[in-house]
């Protein structure tokens, strides 16, 4: 659409070259001088002295003697010439400083110059007006309920002025929609200042529109190409269906609109979930912020209610304080209800070594918190916690970089008569040579995991644990690219979530082949900790798979084959595809893949499958940083170019 | 000398008498020139060989039918054939009309007029170089460059409408009309004027798009 309105707008300007061509005496062509205002090339004329006019036909030309401006019209009638000069037309087309304005009805005097019912049209922008006011000494032009197209926004105002090749706009109305309805969202305001060679608005007074939802955004918001596509509202589409061995609940199918940015710091997600008829319709509506001390969110997610709050305040430039209010549904961190203070204090150390830099913190924290694990009844009570911490690391040199944290920390649970106690030692080393990178390291850990609570809050487990990530990427080849990653942990002593052995064992490579516009990659990863102990609860499975990208198309095929903790063999023989698609205002990008594997292992119909294949999570190294086990969805997001 | 003077007028009168008889059936057609009355100024000469009579002083010429009215400082006239005048001053139909030359070609009806040539007549007033009035059609065509004081214009040639005043510029032409200015394209055409009363003045108003009736009073002429 927009690049049909490009080529109107192209052939607006060749028609005018062709106009232009008019606009001097030719063979058949007639000039007349009307002075104080300008010049008419016509192919006919007729004089009404009785009635004080002028009347041109077949074909005229009018132009300015002062500002150059040209209206091209079939006919075009003169008054007043002996006093108030006064020129009509019908269906003319006025060009002005770069503009194409074609219109209804023009009516003139030697100072104003109006128009009716306008479409404009110039090189980066195209629009219509229901009426146009030119100023005949200076240029200016006011245009009335207007309606402007860019190459990515468009701006109706109640009035326009064009001067200098600037554009203002008075309450404008911006969004990235061309859609013919009313469009999703709106980005309004008092005026905007519309740069037509840098493509960019400066906006006052700007309020965001999205429904009945108005926002107020800075006073002055700059809306180039690039924030004006970033105001585009995504739309989220996923799928998660659910998953007893990962412990995922499936939401089903979802789509969210979001995040909405309604103000600066402040974003909303509104949808549901469960729009299919196998999961139940849950709605979300979350409303998020952030600033610089702080954050919350609130409003209700797939899982349940949700409410979080967060504020920190610098209190001294070495301490912290603040608090945390924390609702959150079942599924999360086995349905945690908390309100926290906390203090911290920090400083540097003063060098212990040369190049050896360190810092130390001191953290208190207050607490009451609620949980109830699926299997056990809920947990009530207050906590305090005190932890301190040091951590030292060397400067980075050629033999890499090396670092040191200990932490010990002591937890106490009044209602619960019980204690914690942990102490952290977690040396590393990593180092940078050419293309490889390498990262070890080991973490001590010893507590009593005294905690009433989950670790999903705070109980500590013991851990012995090595762990390796080593990486090589960079180029083959003019076009060719390659990586490898290997990463392994293992741990040396068990715990109640984790069993002692080889924890982690993951080996993954890519090779990616740019050819022109489409980027083809072939990939293989491997899950070994799972093959190499099948006893375990570990991942276990290869995978290969072939994909190809073009901007917005993707096509790819995988195959995976799993061997642990199920030994379930051939689980996932999948094609996929994701083909944007252009809607009014918002690209959608839908991704189907298709799971072959139950089709050949038991001859029932392809599976519909939304997800990659990932490894599942890997037991926390630090309990209280546990990532959420939801399995990661497809998302459609718009516009996606 | 008195004598001799009325032997003229009679010889003059005779002449006319005989052309009048001669010319029976073009009278009942009120030939143009064919009513001529020439009164001198002063003495005339008569050349019995070439039949040429010669007013020195000039005179006076009135046709009877078309009122065209011919004073002239010398003048020459062959009887029933030519009248040529100097330093003359002609009104009639189309207006007043002087010029340096002016010539009457009696069996042709015509008239033609070149040197200093200026007409004035309702809301026109112009010079030309050249000037040939058709008078049997009451036709004007001057040629240029001719260039018009009311209204103001220039023009390759101009044609007059004796009878309704209408005027048609050909060729090459500007015309200004106070606040306008109307110039014809590179390779020229044709604008009219047309004569009518605004107000109770006469009042010349201008068309590219020429009248099919005035393209066929002038058709003759621009053929």
């Amino acid at each position: 659409m927009r690049r049909a309105r490009v080529l109107l707008a192209l052939v607006a300007f060749a028609a005018f070259g062709v106009a232009s061509a008019q606009c001097t005496r030719g063979p058949t062509t007639s000039e007349l001088s009307i002075r104080g205002f300008g010049a008419a090339y016509f192919q006919q004329v007729r004089t009404d002295s009785a009635h004080d006019r002028v009347e041109f036909y077949g074909g005229v030309c009018l132009t300015g003697e002062g500002v150059a401006w040209t209206v091209l019209a079939d006919r075009v009638t003169v008054t007043g010439l002996r006093g108030d000069l006064s020129v009509s037309a019908r269906s003319p087309t006025l060009h002005l400083q770069g503009w194409t304005l074609t219109a209804a009805e023009l009516h003139a005097t030697r100072q104003r110059l109006a128009m009716t019912t306008v479409h404009v049209a110039g090189k980066e922008l195209t629009g219509t007006a229901s009426a146009v006011a030119v100023d005949l000494q200076d240029g200016t032009m006011q245009l009335d309920q207007v309606m402007l197209e860019g190459a990515t926004f468009t701006v109706r105002g109640s009035r326009a002025e064009f001067q200098s090749g600037r554009v203002t706009v008075t309450g404008p109305r911006i969004t990235t929609c061309t859609c013919a309805g009313p469009p999703l969202y709106e980005v309004v305001g008092s005026s905007a200042r519309v740069d037509v060679q840098g493509q960019s608005v400066v906006l006052q007074g700007g309020r965001l529109k999205a429904g009945a939802v108005t926002v107020p955004l800075s006073d002055t918001v700059t809306l180039s190409e690039q924030t004006l596509k970033q105001l585009t509202v995504p739309v989220k589409v996923e799928y998660v269906p659910s998953d007893a061995a990962a412990g995922v609940t499936g939401t089903g199918l979802g789509v969210t609109v979001g995040p909405i940015g309604l103000a600066p710091g402040v974003r909303a997600d509104l949808g549901g979930t469960g729009l299919d008829p196998t999961y139940p319709f849950s709605a979300v509506a979350l409303l998020k912020g952030r600033g610089p001390d702080g954050a919350f969110t609130f409003g209700k997610a797939p899982g349940g209610f949700r409410f979080q709050m967060t504020s920190d305040h610098a209190l001294l430039p070495w301490l912290d304080a603040g608090f945390d209010t924390r609702v959150l549904e079942p599924d999360n961190r086995d349905g945690l209800r908390e309100g926290v203070l906390h203090a911290r204090a920090h400083t540097a150390l003063p060098p212990v070594l040369p190049g050896v830099r360190g810092n130390v913190a001191l953290q208190l924290v207050a607490a009451a918190s609620s949980q109830t694990p699926s299997r056990s009844s809920e947990v009530v009570g207050p906590r305090l916690r005190a932890e301190g911490s040091v951590k030292l690391a060397t400067g980075a040199a050629p033999w890499g970089q090396a670092g040191l944290r200990v932490a010990a920390s002591g937890s106490l649970y009044p209602d619960q008569r019980a204690s914690q106690w942990g102490v952290d030692l977690e040396p590393s080393y990593g180092v940078t040579a050419g293309p490889l990178e390498l990262q070890v390291g080991y973490l001590a850990r010893f507590t009593d995991s005294g905690s009433p609570f989950t670790t999903t809050l705070d109980r500590l487990e013991p851990a012995q644990r090595p762990s390796l990530t080593a990486s090589v990427q960079g180029a083959l080849a003019p076009g060719w690219r390659a990586s490898s990653k290997l990463a392994v942990t293992y741990d040396l002593v068990g715990s109640p979530s984790v069993d002692a052995g080889l924890n982690r064992f993951d080996v993954s490579g890519s090779l990616t082949r740019q050819l022109g516009d489409w980027r083809l990659r072939a990939s293989a990863e491997a899950a070994l900790a799972g093959v190499l102990d099948p006893n375990g609860e570990r991942d276990g499975y290869v995978q290969v798979g072939l994909d190809a990208q073009d901007g917005g198309l993707e096509f790819g095929t995988r195959a995976r084959y799993t061997s642990a903790p199920d030994p379930t063999g051939l689980d996932r023989l999948e094609l996929s595809a994701a083909v944007p698609i252009d809607l009014p205002g918002v690209t959608v990008r839908p991704y189907l893949a298709l799971n072959f594997a139950p089709t050949v292992a038991t001859g029932t119909l392809p599976a519909i499958s939304t997800a990659r294949p990932r490894a599942r999570p890997t037991p926390p190294v630090a309990a209280a940083h546990r990532p959420s086990p939801r399995r990661p969805a497809r998302c459609l997001r718009g516009p996606a170019r | 000398m008195p004598a001799l003077r009325r032997l003229s007028d009679v010889r003059l009168l005779a002449s006319v008498l005989l052309l009048l008889v001669a010319a029976g059936p073009a009278w009942a057609a009120a030939a143009p020139f064919a009513a001529l009355t020439i009164t001198p100024n002063g003495p005339q000469s008569y050349d019995i060989t070439t039949g040429v009579t010669t007013l020195p002083k000039g005179g006076t010429v009135i046709d009877q039918d078309t009122g065209v009215t011919l004073h002239a400082t010398s003048m020459r006239y062959v009887e029933g054939k030519s009248i040529e005048a100097k330093d003359a001053s002609v009104s009639g139909s189309f207006g007043q009309l002087t010029a340096s030359t002016i010539q009457i070609d009696i069996p042709a009806g015509t008239l033609t007029a070149s040197g200093d040539l200026k007409l004035t007549r309702d809301a026109l007033a112009l010079q030309a170089a050249s000037l040939r009035y058709d008078a049997a059609r009451e036709v004007v065509d001057f040629g240029g460059p001719v260039t018009g004081s009311a209204p103001d214009f220039q023009s390759d040639r101009v044609l007059l409408d004796a009878k309704s005043g209408d005027v048609l510029l050909v060729g090459h032409y500007r015309f200004s009309d106070g606040v306008l200015t109307l110039t014809s394209p590179p390779d020229g055409g044709r604008l009219e004027l047309h004569l009518h009363q605004v107000d109770g003045k006469p009042v010349y108003d201008a068309a590219t798009e020429v009248s099919p009736a005035l393209l066929a009073r002038f058709a003759p002429e621009l053929h």
